[in-house]
């Protein structure tokens, strides 16, 4: 299919429909609700519906479902494996979903306690640690007899406190009458370690001053806070507390697990606010007066009879279709794709949506796009795990959505183009074949592939380096070639036919007639050695024509650049002051030469890319078999150990690798030929379910 | 053991070492940032993962360069085929350690891009991919001399 074509919709209603039509187009999403509540209407006798309270109330409830669920996964984990991600979510008819709505507060009283509980589990678990924390400084006045809130009793003083370091009684008592002779009183050590001595100084009231400076002197300070209970007393009580709290928890998770049975409640919640936030975020770009309502938008035109019959019928609104203007950017763009090349919507998405007069890069871009992905991932084996998880994917959910489908099939699709790519290298796990046919003794070339021939070429047997270079660059040639003839077609349907031939044709021309250049300089005399029985040998006819026959190229190159050095002047021509235009056309397009040779060469040059990481790929591969066959000489333990590590790692970082560099072959060297993009992305009103999905009643 | 496979051995060295620590350094780089992003958003973790491993492919040219250089290797090889071979893994190492650098600083801003417009990351990616041409250049023109070195 192609980029839509984009209907603007007027929908005229009364405003006691508006919540069932609102419903409606929600329900449909397909309408991009426009904001009309700006300045040209800003003096009219039509308001907007303050929405902002409404939507951050439904939003904190929405939160607050949301963190429900997190607990929940946390307290009674959901095991769902990789491949439940892509089953479809479950249908619901709008007269269930009404039925369920109903609940909607039961449910969120449970969500309430859930939170509430976890609130209390936090608390719970802070206060304990507070606890412990008190124990652990309680600990050294265990053997304190008396309350550290004692003062004394009718004639003598307490201090209790502590001393830095450890010390003991004499020692102290020594230190206290070198510090003030008169200082007399009983000491007692309660605990002592290497950092501090904890003391209980008694001594006469009339002597308390004298004794206490000698005490401040060596170093005494008093417990800061007292209690009138025994220290082991409270130790006891604080015991007594961290019980509690830890029954409090346990309590509480057994709440959290009961509610468990709720979950899908909650998930039908989360999405239940979901929905109203973003039509209560819509309603505030409609314009409403007390009686009626309006709402301007954008629809595919392929949607728009229907729902422009179902809103006057059924709800009595009055609905205008007009076509957009065809050169207003602000329309949004929409795509639709069949299967295939929508597994290219992603890719394009990421580098720019296509604005409204680009052709619909996707069926394009994937002519290709497999293709040089495979030839860089480059390995049967890898290949054949690729297209294994996406066809389990696949066939264990049958009905698989739409979006999800575009994630698998592209993954599948990119499995199909390395393995067949890696079978044409040799390629299946690097060189395992080779070591199983071997019993993991050697790599020699005696497996059943090699044997038979079974295969295309390999990259590192003897000249085939180049050979396979040049391939490369044959692809980004043939790529190239199609960037530009899209190009020159593109502009014969916008009218600027004439114009865009010009200056895209010479550039066919140039990659033609650059052929026999690159075999002069990449392939040069490699090609001596033709002993080999390499079926990739086959191919030397190719090279050995660009060299014999390289004349009419090399004319063709010398056409190109002529026409390339006229372009400015041929499509100066129509302009109104030619002479001016042409004379300035014979400087420009000197400048025109210069950017085409650089450009050019620098773009086939770059398809390299697929040399150096398909090699990567193999050899890397092939080394990690060999890792694991050299140790104790073939140990097939250690072999499958090393196997499946190496593999894992090396497949990972290759995959990511190829993505990124066929993402860029087709941003770089193919879109810049053809490809503006830069349009707005179609963001209709819809309903953004995670757990479920409406299905139409009749 | 000859001049000659010590030199071819130099070779494979240099290529797979300097080109080792220009991409060791370079996912360094990207790593700070990403890292950086994902403390503000964990769910960015996949996106900047990318982006940190685009450095990463220096390591790997410089690795198959001297493989390709090992392969080469014969007992007793002459003096002058060890230097070629040699200076054939000159390109990739010196150009590797280099641009891996200068991916992960281009990736590393590609980070802040994937922070503040995740929407965008494809444009981060490119940008970054745009330094990886040289080094495939460059191991380009390495294979090519490795397999001229007669």
């Amino acid at each position: 299919m192609a980029i839509l074509k984009m209907k603007r919709i007027e929908i005229l209603g009364l405003l006691t429909e508006s919540k069932q039509i609102i419903d409606y187009v929600q329900r449909k999403g397909c309408v991009e609700i426009e904001d009309i509540s700006t300045e040209e209407n800003a003096g009219s006798h039509f308001y907007t519906m303050p929405v902002g309270p409404t939507v951050s109330q439904f939003d904190k409830f929405r939160q607050m479902a949301e963190s429900a669920l997190n607990i929940l996964q946390k307290a009674v984990p959901v095991k769902s494996s990789l491949l439940d991600n892509y089953a479809p979510r479950p249908d619901l008819t709008m007269t269930e979903y009404l039925e369920k709505s109903k609940d909607v507060d039961k449910t969120m009283t449970c969500v309430y306690s859930i939170n509430s509980a976890q609130k209390d589990i936090e608390e719970c678990k802070a206060d304990i640690v507070r606890c412990e924390t008190q124990i652990d400084q309680l600990r050294v006045w265990e053997n304190l007899d008396i309350p550290t809130s004692s003062r004394g009793t009718k004639f003598t003083t307490v201090f209790i406190g502590s001393l830095p370091e450890e010390r003991d009684r004499g020692q102290i008592l020594e230190e206290l009458a070198a510090a003030d002779p008169n200082a007399e009183g009983e000491i007692e050590v309660v605990a002592a370690d290497k950092l501090q001595t904890c003391i209980v100084g008694l001594c006469h009231k009339d002597n308390a001053d004298a004794f206490e400076q000698a005490l401040r002197s060596i170093g005494f300070t008093a417990v800061s806070e007292g209690s009138k209970l025994l220290p082991t007393e409270r130790i006891a009580k604080l015991q007594e507390k961290i019980e509690a709290d830890n029954a409090q928890i346990a309590g509480d998770e057994e709440k959290i697990k009961a509610a468990a049975e709720y979950r899908k409640d909650i998930e039908f919640l989360e999405d239940y606010f979901a929905m109203r936030v973003d039509k209560y975020q819509s309603l505030e770009k409609i314009m409403m007066d007390e009686h009626v309502f309006v709402l301007t938008g954008f629809i595919p035109e392929k949607y728009a009879d229907k729902m422009k019959a179902v809103l006057e019928e059924k709800y009595g609104a009055a609905v205008s279709i007009t076509s957009t203007d065809p050169d207003d950017e602000s329309v949004p763009v929409e795509v639709e794709e069949k299967a295939y090349p929508a597994t290219m919507e992603s890719v394009t998405n990421m580098y720019s949506p296509p604005g409204r007069h680009d052709v619909d890069p996707n069926p394009l871009m994937s002519v290709f796009y497999f293709l040089l992905f495979g030839l860089m991932l480059g390995d049967a084996g890898y290949g054949l795990i690729m297209i294994l998880v996406c066809a389990i994917a696949k066939i264990k959910n049958k009905h698989m959505e739409k979006s999800k489908a575009k994630t698998v099939n592209y993954g599948l699709f990119c499995g199909i183009g390395t393995t067949i790519w890696g079978a044409l290298q040799n390629s299946w796990f690097g060189d395992l074949p080779k070591w199983i046919s071997n019993g993991l003794h050697s790599n020699a070339p005696n497996d059943f592939f090699s044997v038979h021939h079974l295969y295309w070429f390999e990259p590192l047997a003897y000249n085939n380096i180049t050979r396979f270079l040049m391939l490369c660059f044959f692809i980004g040639i043939l790529h190239l070639f199609f960037a530009i003839c899209i190009a020159i077609v593109k502009n014969f349907k916008d009218g600027n036919g004439f114009n865009g031939f010009v200056e895209n044709f010479p550039f066919l021309l140039v990659l033609v007639g650059v052929l026999p250049v690159l075999n002069k300089f990449v392939a040069g005399d490699a090609f001596v050695d033709t002993k080999d029985t390499d079926p990739f040998n086959h191919t030397q006819f190719i090279y050995d024509f660009l060299t014999n026959h390289a004349t009419p190229f090399y004319i063709m190159l010398v056409v190109a650049v002529v026409l390339i050095w006229l372009t400015p002047v041929f499509t100066g021509i129509h302009d109104r002051k030619p002479v001016k235009k042409i004379f300035s056309g014979f400087l420009s397009g000197l400048y025109g030469v210069y950017n085409a040779a650089s450009g050019y060469l620098g773009d086939i040059l770059s398809y390299a890319r697929l040399l150096a990481l398909g090699l990567c790929t193999g050899v890397i591969a092939s080394v990690i078999n060999q890792l694991g066959a050299t140790p104790l000489g073939g140990n097939p333990v250690i072999f499958i150990i090393v196997f499946i590590i190496g593999h894992t790692v090396n497949i990972a970082i290759n995959l990511i690798g190829a993505y990124v560099h066929t993402n860029r072959l087709q941003y770089v060297e193919f879109f810049s030929k053809f490809y503006e993009g830069g349009g707005t992305m179609f963001q209709p009103l819809k309903v953004n379910s995670k757990s479920f999905k409406f299905k139409e009643e009749n | 053991m000859t001049l000659g496979v010590f030199f071819a051995i130099l070779g494979a060295a240099i290529a797979a070492g300097l080109s080792g620590i220009g991409s060791a350094k370079g996912v360094g780089i990207v790593g700070q940032a990403a890292g950086g992003v994902i403390t503000e958003d964990p769910s960015k973790f996949g996106k900047v993962l990318i982006l940190e491993i685009l450095p990463g492919t220096q390591g790997l040219y410089g690795f198959l360069a001297a493989f390709m250089v090992m392969n080469k290797i014969t007992a007793g090889m002459s003096t002058a085929m060890g230097l070629e071979l040699l200076a054939a893994s000159v390109p990739i190492a010196i150009v590797g350690l280099w641009s891996a650098i200068a991916q992960g600083k281009a990736a590393a801003s590609g980070c802040s891009i994937v922070a503040k417009k995740p929407d965008q990351n494809g444009k981060a990616i490119i940008l970054a991919a745009m330094v990886e041409t040289y080094a495939v250049l460059a191991l380009l023109i390495s294979i090519l001399l490795i397999n001229k070195a007669v």
